[in-house]
């Protein structure tokens, strides 16, 4: 119950930053308390933090999601698109792969988060039905949508380079980002397939 | 017969007024096109730009220091390490006070992407994407697509080759191109909106190595225009930037939609 007040407060607190946008740069009054309760109190986000980043995010729900309620815990970020053929199926599976490689009690407190390149053409829908066919554990995993400037954004601080080629076909880098509880990058997997027992190790040595 | 003249007369106010509007003082309508960058994609070999609204000259010290004045967070001695590294703003005399330019006609240079987009964003406009920079940059003082006008590219090229430190001068000394854009060769280097984008692989003499697997679609990339050198200096620039950069040469001007919401 708890919890759901406290959706329900971050939800209108972040209704109410869309309705009056705030002037670039200042720290407008919604984010300065982070959306997790639990940490609003604890010091200051170091200033590598990506929970710094704004936006109005959404998950495979359609519910607001913010990066700042990853606070606590160790992150596996990935950038990808759901229509591509090739390489992110792969990239998906190299990140199912880092989960399975993880301790149960690390793999019980890190979070998984998938972020579109192509909010338009992965709705929620589709981003169920991804979750759904690669078996992902929504109490850790969540799909996440955002407007074309911030997944720009999210893209600049994981030094992800892209660019849309066509309709529905990305070019794009291939990086699996482990966040630390801070929201600190921690670690990069660059590449296909590549060996992710050191991320799984790095992950694990990340005290919550 | 009077009355024709003053309804005409209103209308042509009117018109002028619509089109002001449209355009302020200090940006220019470009016409959009299309054009073949040097870079060639097998998927999308020529880009297409619609039409857009860019200023005509780089944002100057002066106009920065006053965002600045109006933002804090953007100060040198607030800005969050995630916006910005070290060097930002670091020829400023005043990290945290009312924020100066000892020189205020000058393009503003050490500001990361990042305050760049938070400039733009504060006076409704937006960084251009690197697609609209590249079009206007094709133009020459008396054509619209002239990247391989050997005068141009010839004093385009001098620029990139010379180095040193050497504060930039003044913003609009220089003749502008036949858009009315001045600056956009030889007084800085300017951030674009997808600065990261995947068009270009680092070092594309690797093919097998890991820069194949970091890029999808890394296969299907190849330069098109060998001749057009400036463009692939500018590319390769681009590339090796991070969101948080600051450089003594790299400065920014915004841009605006012609039409609200049109694609871009």
């Amino acid at each position: 119950m708890n919890t759901l007040v406290r959706r329900l407060c971050l939800a209108a607190l972040l209704a109410a930053c869309r309705r009056d946008p705030p002037a670039a740069g200042d720290v407008p009054p919604c984010h300065r308390r982070h959306g997790d309760a639990s940490t609003a109190a604890v010091a200051p986000l170091p200033g590598a933090s990506l929970f710094h980043l704004e936006g109005a995010w959404s998950d495979q729900a359609g519910a607001p999601f913010r990066f700042a309620s990853l606070r606590g815990s160790p992150a596996v970020i990935l950038m990808f698109y759901g229509t591509c053929q090739a390489v992110c199926p792969i990239l998906i599976g190299d990140t199912l792969r880092l989960e399975a490689a993880l301790a149960p009690a690390a793999r019980a407190r890190t979070r998984f988060v998938l972020v579109t390149f192509d909010p338009g053409t992965d709705t929620p829908e589709r981003l169920r039905a991804l979750a759904a066919e690669r078996g992902m554990d929504l109490s850790r995993w969540s799909l996440v949508r955002g407007a074309d400037g911030d997944v720009r954004a999210l893209a600049t601080v994981l030094g992800v380079q892209y660019s849309r080629v066509g309709p529905r076909d990305f070019t794009h880098s291939n990086v699996i980002t482990v966040v630390d509880p801070q929201g600190v990058v921690a670690r990069q997997v660059e590449g296909l397939r590549q060996p992710v027992d050191a991320a799984a190790r790095a992950i694990e040595a990340l005290s919550p | 017969m009077r009355a024709l003249a003053a309804a005409l007369a209103a209308l042509v106010t009117h018109a002028a007024g619509a089109l002001a509007q449209a355009t302020p003082p200090d940006m220019r309508a470009i016409r959009g096109g299309t054009y073949a960058p040097f870079y060639r994609l097998t998927a999308r070999p020529t880009v297409t730009v619609a039409a857009f609204l860019l200023d005509a000259r780089p944002v100057t010290e002066g106009q920065f220091a006053a965002f600045v004045r109006a933002h804090p967070a953007w100060r040198r001695g607030r800005v969050v390490a995630l916006f910005a590294d070290p060097g930002y703003l670091a020829h400023w005399p005043d990290a945290d006070g009312p924020s100066v330019s000892a020189d205020p006609a000058r393009p503003v240079t050490r500001v990361s992407w990042f305050a760049a987009r938070a400039y733009c964003e504060s006076v409704g406009r937006r960084l251009p994407t690197e697609a609209e920079w590249e079009f206007v940059a094709r133009a020459s003082e008396t054509a619209p697509d002239a990247p391989r006008d050997p005068a141009t590219v010839a004093r385009i090229l001098a620029w990139y080759g010379r180095t040193g430190a050497a504060p930039p001068g003044p913003v609009g000394a220089g003749r502008p191109n036949v858009w009315g854009l001045h600056d956009l060769h030889g007084l800085v280097w300017e951030w674009v909106e997808d600065f990261n984008s995947a068009l270009v692989v680092t070092d594309s003499r690797d093919n097998t190595g890991p820069g194949a697997a970091r890029f999808c679609g890394a296969a299907s990339l190849g330069a098109r225009d060998t001749g057009d050198y400036a463009a692939f200096m500018r590319y390769a620039f681009r590339q090796s930037l991070r969101g948080a950069y600051t450089v003594h040469n790299l400065g920014f001007r915004c841009a605006r939609d012609l039409t609200p919401g049109a694609p871009r």
